[in-house]
C-alpha cells in the first residue's frame, strides 16, 4: 500500500492569518476568511500593516496623512490606481468604462477603515457591481467583466476589454468562473513607507462630493440632464424631481436604472457635470424588458426619444416582433414620490387584433411589494399585461435600503473549510453535538466537523446531502442523502467516520433531480423523521392539461418518513411538495417547511402529525387504499414504476388537507424557505421557543411565533434580519444560542456559499413585535419594549385580509384582499401590548402594519409589518 | 480461513501511465480509493468507487451487487458540481459488464432467487479508503470488496460473518467473462455458478473480462491558452496597449526590449524562451519602468507544464496574428 494518505490531510488548513470580525468583542472569536494574508509578500508595508487593527491604521491615517501629497501618490502611474478607479465621467471622455469603482465621492461611501481594508486585503469586500467572472462560452470565446445581472436564461456583464455590455445566454455558458479583484494585493508594498500609505487614505476619505461643485438640485421644476454614457450610443437620461428623489434611465436598455435621494448631480465651475451615481438604486429590471409571451418571440427595441409633458418625462420607445414585423410603441413615465415608492405607468398601443400577452421583466423579490393592473406572475420575476392592455401599471414599494436587523444582533462570517475540487462547500444543514462540535453537511456530499476552530472532513462521498444530526452517543452522524438516510460512525473517535451504515433506503429515488430529501431531526425517543421531495416527473394524472407540475412516480415522495429506534421505517404524513425543511420543537414537535408551487400557495411553515395531508395530492397515490405502493418497499418494489394510477377524489383530498401552520408570505417574507430552527428560551435575547427561517431568495431570516387556538397551530410571521451576505438556506441554533445561516451557491439563486452566524449580545432589547395573538375580539400584538402612546396616534396602523387558492396552479395570488377597520387600537398601560380590535375570519391572512410606531425615547419600529395566518378563530 | 494474498492494485498505476487527466470537475483519485454515491446512467442509487491506478466500479445497493466496473478515470462530477446538480455523473472509460443484471448470490440453492436483499452499508479502512460492503441475503450477513489486480481482471471478495449451515452460490452470466479462478475451497460448479460451500467464511472470485483494445483517453485539461490568458493575465496585461498593472502584451512585438536583469540594463527580444522565462521566473527579467510595480504573482502553482505550454503558446500567437 504505497504512499496511502489518511483521510485527515484533507483537512481544510485555516488561514494563518485571521482576525476577529465581531460587534460584541472578546466573546466570539470566529475566525474570518482572510485569502489575501497569504498573499501579501512577507515583510512588506502591507504584512505590517496587516497585523493592526484596521480602525487603529485608519485613525493615524486621518491623523498624520496629508491628502494633498496622498493625491499625488494616487495619481502616481506606477501605482496605477488610476487605471482604474477614475471619476465615471472623465472615463466617459475617452471612451472607456472603468474597471474599479469611481472614486471621485469614495470618502462618502467608505469609512476610513474600509479604505484601508480594500487597499490592505483587495478582495474581501468588492464593491457591488465589480465583482468580475471569466465566462468561457460553449464557441470557445472568453469573457471577463463585471456582472451587472443575472436571470433565468441570461447574464449581463459589462466587458472589463472594452467596456460593453454583453448579454450571454446561460445555454451558451460551457464555465462562469468568479475572479479574485482585480484590484492588486500588496498595493501598500509599492509606497516608500507608512507615511504614503496615510497620506494615501487621507486623500481618499477627503474624496467626497463636497468637490465635485454646486449640487444640482430641482425646485420648482423638473430638471432633465443627459449623462454620456461610455460604450453606449445614447445618453443616460437622468431626472431631478422637485420633491428632492431623481432617478435615472438608460435609453439603451428602455428601461430605469436607479432611484435616489438628494442632488442630480454636482456641476463645477468648469461645467463639468458628475452624476450623483453612487447614490443609486436600482430597479431591477431586465434590459431589454419586454417580451411576447412569457420569452418565446423577442422584440426589436427602436428608441423614439423622450419629452417633459406636466412636470414629467415621457419615455418612448417602439417594440418590433421579430417574427412578424407588428408594432407596439410604449410611452413610460415614472412618479416616485418617495424613495421607497414608485410606479411605473406604461401607455401601450398595440397592433391591430393582437392578442398576445405581453411580459415585462421585473425582479420582485428586490421589493417590498410589487402591485399591478396586471398579472403578477409568482415566478418571481414576471409581469404579465392581459391581451390587449393599453395602461400598465407597477407599484412598487422598497424596502429601506440597509441592513434591518434588531438592535443588540449582529452577523458575522465564519471561515470555512479549503475544499479540494470538484466538491464545493454549500452548508446545508448543521448540528451540534453536547461538547459543541459543530458537522455540516454539504450539497456535494461531505460532512464537514468543526472543533476547537478546526475543521475537518468526516465523511465524503455522499449523494447530495441536505441534512445532519448527531446522534444520540454524541459521536455518531446522522445525514439524509438522495437515496438513503444514513448513520456515520466514528467508532474510533478519531473524528472521521469509518462505517457508512444504512439506516433506511425504502424510499423511491429515480434520480430526478428534484427528489430531494431532507432531515433527519430526531425526538427525545431517538426516532427519526425526514422528508422526501416530489419528482420532477412521474404520474400526472391529477394534472390535467396543466404542464410543469411535480409529481410522484410512487413510492413515498412528498412523504415525512419515520424511523422507529429498532430501524423500522414508516411512512408518517404526506401531501409535501419541495419541503426544503424540516425541524423540531422543544416540545418534540414536528415542523416542516414547503416551496411555493402547484397546490401551494405559497410557502408555507406546516406542522406534521401521524397521518396529516398537507396539500399537496400526488403523494396520496401511496396510501394503502390505492393498492399501489407495499408499506415497505424492498429490493424488488424499490424501483417498480406503476403505469397507471385511478384518479383522486378532489373534493375528499380538499376536505382532509390540513392547512399550514403559518404561511410566510411568499414575495414580501420568502420565496424558497429552508428549515425552521426553534430558539433555546436563553441565549437568544427576548424570542426563546420561536421559529427563525433563512430564505435563499430573500437572502433573509424571518422569525415566526406560534400560538395555538381550538387545539391548532397558528400565529404571526415577522421579518428579522435583511439582507445576509448570500443565499441564505439552512439555520441551527448552538448550545449557546447563536444562529447558524448557511447559505448556498448554486440552483435557483447564485450567491456565494459561506457560514453567517447571528448573535445577540446579551443585554441591549431591541424594540420587536415579541408575537401577536389572536383575541376574541381581534389582535394582541405583545412588544419587548414599551410603544410610545404619542406615536400610536400618528403610527398609520393598517390592517389587510387575504386568503389564497387551493389549486393546481403555481403558486396563487392574494384573493380578496380587503382593507379592514381597525376600531380604534388600544395600548395597554405599561405600553407592552397593544390591542388591535377587527373582525377575524377562519382561514384568511392578516397583514399587520403597524406604520411608525416608537418606543418612547424615539426608537422606531424597523420590522413593522407581520402576517398573521388564522386558522381558527377564538369563540 | 484469513484472507488470503491481498494486495490493493496500485500496480494499474504503474500499467495505465498518465493517460487519465484531469478536467476540471473531474473526481481525481490519487493514493487512496474514493468513494461517491451518485446516479449513474440507468443506475440512480450508484456506489461508485474509484481504486487508485485506475480501476472504478459500481456497486448497486439495491440488488447488493457489483453492477459494472470500467477501467481509466473516475467519475465526472460537472452534472452535481454545477446548476442546479443532481444529475447523472458521466463515468470516465467505457462501461463493462461482470455478469451480474440481477443479484448473483443465493443461499442453499443456485437456481433460487434471494426472497430478502437487505444492504447495510459499507465501511471503509482507514488507509486506504477501500470499501466493504455489507449487505444480507435471504438473512446471512455477507461482506463484499471489489478489487482489480491488472487490466480486464476483476476480484470479487465474499466475506461471510460465521460458517453457515447452507452452501452459498454466486452466479453470473458465464459470457460475461473469458475465464473464472476461485480461491480455494470454492468451486465454479457448473458454467457461471460458483459455490461456496457452509464450511468456507471467505471465497475471492477473480474473473477475467474479455480483452479490449480500447484505452481510456480523457482530454486534456484545460488548454485553451486564452482562457488561461483571461484567468490568470488579463487583469494586468492587456492585448491592445492599454495600460494596467504590467505591460500590454501589444508591447512585446513592438521591437526589442530593455529589461532589468540582475540589476542591469539588457536588451532582449521577446521570443518564447523570453515569455517561459516572465512565467516560470515573474522577477528574473523586469521590463524597464516596472520596477517598482506590483510584483507579477507565481502561477507555476496553478498551472500545470500543459496549460503552462498552452499560454506560452497562445502569447506566441499574438505575434503572428498581429503579422509583425
Amino acid at each position: 500500500m504505497m504512499g496511502l494518505g489518511f483521510l485527515r490531510l484533507k483537512v481544510g488548513l485555516l488561514c494563518l492569518c485571521c482576525w476577529w470580525l465581531s460587534a460584541s468583542p472578546g466573546e466570539w472569536n470566529a475566525p474570518v476568511a482572510a485569502a489575501e494574508g497569504a498573499a501579501a509578500s512577507a515583510g512588506g508595508l502591507t504584512a505590517e500593516l496587516q497585523q493592526q487593527e484596521m480602525s487603529a491604521v485608519a485613525s493615524i491615517c486621518l491623523e498624520r496623512g496629508d491628502a494633498k501629497r496622498g493625491e499625488e501618490i494616487f495619481q502616481r502611474s506606477k501605482l496605477g490606481c488610476v487605471k482604474c478607479h477614475v471619476a465615471t465621467l472623465e472615463a466617459g471622455k475617452d471612451g472607456q468604462r472603468t474597471i474599479g469603482p469611481d472614486h471621485s465621492t469614495v470618502g462618502d461611501r467608505l469609512k476610513p477603515y474600509e479604505l484601508v481594508e480594500s487597499i490592505l486585503y483587495p478582495s474581501r469586500v468588492i464593491a457591488k457591481g465589480y465583482e468580475a467572472v471569466v465566462i468561457l462560452t460553449q464557441a470557445g470565446k472568453v469573457a471577463r467583466g463585471v456582472v451587472v445581472s443575472e436571470h433565468p436564461d441570461a447574464v449581463v456583464l459589462i466587458d472589463s476589454d472594452t467596456g460593453n455590455r454583453l448579454t450571454i445566454a446561460r445555454a451558451d455558458i460551457e464555465e462562469m468562473e468568479p475572479t479574485v479583484s482585480a484590484m492588486p494585493a500588496g498595493l501598500a508594498d509599492q509606497l516608500s513607507g507608512p507615511q504614503e500609505f496615510y497620506d494615501l487614505i487621507a486623500y481618499l476619505s477627503s474624496r467626497r462630493a463636497s468637490d465635485l461643485g454646486a449640487p444640482v438640485m430641482a425646485t420648482d421644476h423638473v430638471i432633465v440632464q443627459e449623462v454620456p454614457q461610455p460604450s453606449a450610443a445614447l445618453p443616460l437620461v437622468a431626472v431631478a424631481q422637485p420633491n428632492g428623489i431623481c432617478f435615472s434611465y438608460d435609453p439603451n436598455q428602455f428601461r430605469l436604472e436607479a432611484v435616489w435621494e438628494g442632488p442630480l448631480g454636482w456641476l463645477d465651475a468648469a461645467g463639468q457635470f458628475t452624476l450623483n451615481q453612487a447614490a443609486g438604486i436600482p430597479f431591477h429590471i431586465r434590459n431589454q424588458p419586454w417580451k411576447i409571451d412569457v420569452g418565446r418571440i423577442r422584440f426589436d427595441f427602436e428608441w423614439l426619444g423622450y419629452e417633459v409633458v406636466n412636470q414629467q418625462v415621457q419615455f418612448r420607445y417602439r417594440l418590433t416582433d421579430k417574427e412578424r414585423g407588428r408594432h407596439w410603441t410604449v410611452t413610460e413615465s415614472v412618479d416616485a414620490p418617495s424613495l421607497l415608492q414608485q410606479t411605473l405607468e406604461f401607455q401601450i398601443s398595440h397592433p391591430a387584433e393582437s392578442r398576445e400577452v405581453l411580459t415585462y421583466w421585473l425582479e420582485q423579490t428586490h421589493y417590498r411589494s410589487v402591485k399591478t393592473n396586471g398579472q403578477q406572475a409568482q415566478r418571481n420575476q414576471l409581469e404579465f399585461l392581459k391581451p390587449g392592455q393599453a395602461a400598465f401599471t407597477l407599484r412598487l414599494a422598497r424596502r429601506p435600503t440597509g441592513r434591518t436587523i434588531p438592535a443588540g444582533y449582529s452577523v458575522a462570517r465564519v471561515a470555512g473549510p479549503v475544499v479540494e475540487k470538484p466538491y464545493l462547500f454549500e452548508p446545508t444543514a448543521f448540528s451540534f453535538a453536547p461538547d459543541g462540535t459543530l458537522f455540516v453537511s454539504t450539497r456535494t456530499g461531505g460532512i464537514w466537523r468543526w472543533q476547537g476552530d478546526e475543521w475537518n472532513l468526516f465523511a465524503d462521498g455522499l449523494h447530495e446531502t441536505l441534512g445532519v444530526r448527531v446522534a444520540q452517543n454524541g459521536r455518531d452522524v446522522y445525514t439524509m442523502q438522495k437515496p438513503e438516510c444514513t448513520l456515520l460512525e466514528d467508532a474510533d473517535s478519531d473524528g472521521v467516520a469509518e462505517v457508512y451504515r444504512s439506516v433506511a433506503d425504502s424510499f423511491r429515488f429515480t434520480g430526478s433531480y428534484h427528489e430531494f430529501a431532507y432531515g433527519p431531526v430526531m425526538n427525545a425517543a431517538g426516532e427519526l423523521f425526514f422528508s422526501t421531495g416530489l419528482a420532477a416527473s412521474g404520474h400526472h394524472e391529477a394534472k390535467e392539461s396543466k404542464t410543469g407540475q411535480m409529481s410522484s412516480p410512487l413510492g413515498y415522495r412528498g412523504w415525512v418518513m419515520k424511523v422507529d429506534a429498532t430501524g423500522q421505517l414508516t411512512p408518517f404524513a404526506c401531501g409535501l411538495r419541495s419541503p426544503a425543511g424540516i425541524g423540531m420543537n422543544a416540545a418534540d414537535e414536528l415542523f416542516v417547511t414547503d416551496n411555493q408551487g402547484d397546490w401551494v400557495a405559497s410557502s408555507y411553515l406546516g406542522h406534521v402529525e401521524e397521518g396529516d395531508f398537507l396539500g399537496h395530492p400526488a403523494a396520496l397515490w401511496d396510501r394503502p387504499e390505492y393498492g399501489l405502493t407495499p408499506a415497505e418497499l424492498d429490493h424488488r418494489t424499490v424501483g417498480v414504476t406503476v403505469a397507471k394510477v385511478p384518479p383522486l377524489d378532489e373534493e375528499q383530498y380538499r376536505a382532509q388537507r390540513k392547512p399550514p401552520a403559518v404561511w410566510l408570505v411568499h414575495g414580501d417574507l420568502t420565496n424558497s424557505p429552508g428549515n425552521p430552527s426553534f430558539a433555546p428560551e436563553v441565549g437568544f435575547g427576548p424570542f426563546g421557543g420561536q421559529a427563525f427561517i433563512a430564505d435563499i431568495s430573500h437572502r433573509a431570516i424571518v422569525r415566526v411565533a406560534l400560538e395555538k387556538v381550538n387545539g391548532v397551530y397558528q400565529g404571526a410571521v415577522f421579518p428579522f434580519i435583511r439582507p445576509l451576505a448570500s443565499a441564505s438556506y439552512s439555520t441551527c441554533f448552538d448550545p449557546d444560542g447563536r444562529l447558524w445561516v448557511g447559505s448556498v451557491g448554486r440552483g435557483w439563486t447564485t450567491g456565494n456559499p459561506m457560514i453567517e452566524v447571528i448573535s445577540y449580545d446579551g443585554q441591549t432589547n431591541p424594540f420587536e413585535m415579541h408575537r401577536i395573538r389572536l383575541t376574541r375580539t381581534g389582535f394582541a400584538v405583545d412588544f419587548t419594549a414599551p410603544v410610545d402612546q404619542a406615536a400610536l396616534d400618528e403610527a398609520a396602523i393598517s390592517i389587510k385580509r387575504f386568503h389564497y387558492l387551493y389549486w393546481a396552479e403555481y403558486g396563487s395570488d392574494r384573493q380578496d384582499v380587503r382593507q379592514l377597520l381597525v376600531n380604534k387600537p388600544q395600548l395597554t398601560s405599561d405600553g407592552l401590548t397593544l390591542h388591535l380590535p377587527v373582525a377575524v375570519d377562519q382561514g384568511h391572512v392578516y397583514e399587520i402594519d403597524l406604520g411608525l410606531l416608537q418606543t418612547i425615547d424615539g426608537t422606531p419600529l424597523q420590522n413593522n409589518f407581520a402576517f398573521y395566518t388564522v386558522n381558527e378563530v377564538r369563540q | 480461513m484469513k484472507p488470503r494474498g491481498l494486495v490493493v492494485a496500485g500496480l494499474l498505476a504503474v500499467l495505465m501511465g498518465d493517460t487519465a487527466q484531469s478536467q476540471k470537475f473531474d473526481i481525481l483519485v490519487q493514493d487512496r480509493a474514493i468513494v461517491q454515491r451518485c446516479s449513474t446512467q440507468g443506475l440512480p442509487r450508484s456506489i461508485a468507487v474509484g481504486m487508485p491506478g485506475g480501476f472504478s466500479y459500481v456497486f448497486d445497493p439495491v440488488a447488493c451487487r457489483l453492477a459494472f466496473v470500467w477501467f481509466g478515470g473516475f467519475l465526472d462530477f460537472r452534472p452535481e458540481a454545477t446548476g442546479r446538480g443532481g444529475g447523472r455523473l458521466p463515468i470516465l472509460g467505457t462501461k463493462r459488464s461482470v455478469g451480474t443484471a440481477e443479484s448473483p448470490l443465493r443461499i442453499g440453492a443456485a437456481d433460487q432467487e434471494p426472497m430478502t436483499i437487505e444492504f447495510d452499508g459499507y465501511r471503509r479502512e482507514v488507509a486506504t479508503g477501500i470499501p466493504t460492503f455489507q449487505f444480507r441475503v435471504d438473512g446471512v450477513p455477507i461482506e463484499q470488496r471489489v478489487l482489480s489486480f491488472g487490466r480486464d481482471q476483476v476480484t470479487v471478495e465474499l466475506s461471510f460473518a460465521s460458517v453457515g449451515d447452507a452452501p452459498r452460490f454466486y452466479c453470473l452470466d458465464p459470457k460475461a467473462t473469458t475465464g473464472i479462478a476461485v480461491s480455494d475451497g470454492v468451486q465454479v460448479v457448473r458454467p457461471g455458478v460458483i459455490e461456496i460451500p457452509a464450511e468456507e467464511s471467505w471465497a475471492q472470485i477473480r474473473l477475467s473480462l474479455p480483452h479490449t483494445a480500447e484505452t481510456f483517453a480523457r482530454q486534456q485539461p484545460t488548454t485553451n491558452g486564452r482562457l488561461l490568458y483571461a484567468i490568470h493575465c488579463m487583469a494586468c496585461h492587456t492585448l491592445d496597449g492599454g495600460k494596467r498593472i504590467g505591460p500590454s502584451f501589444n508591447e512585446l512585438w513592438s521591437g526589442p526590449r530593455v529589461v532589468t536583469r540582475n540589476g542591469r540594463s539588457e536588451e532582449v527580444v521577446a521570443d518564447e524562451a523570453y515569455i517561459r522565462e516572465s512565467i516560470l521566473k515573474p522577477q528574473a527579467a523586469i521590463v524597464q519602468g516596472y520596477e517598482k510595480a506590483n510584483q507579477m504573482i507565481d502561477i507555476t502553482q496553478t498551472l500545470d507544464v500543459e496549460q503552462i505550454d498552452a499560454l506560452v503558446k497562445f502569447l506566441v500567437s499574438l505575434r503572428l496574428e498581429d503579422g509583425k
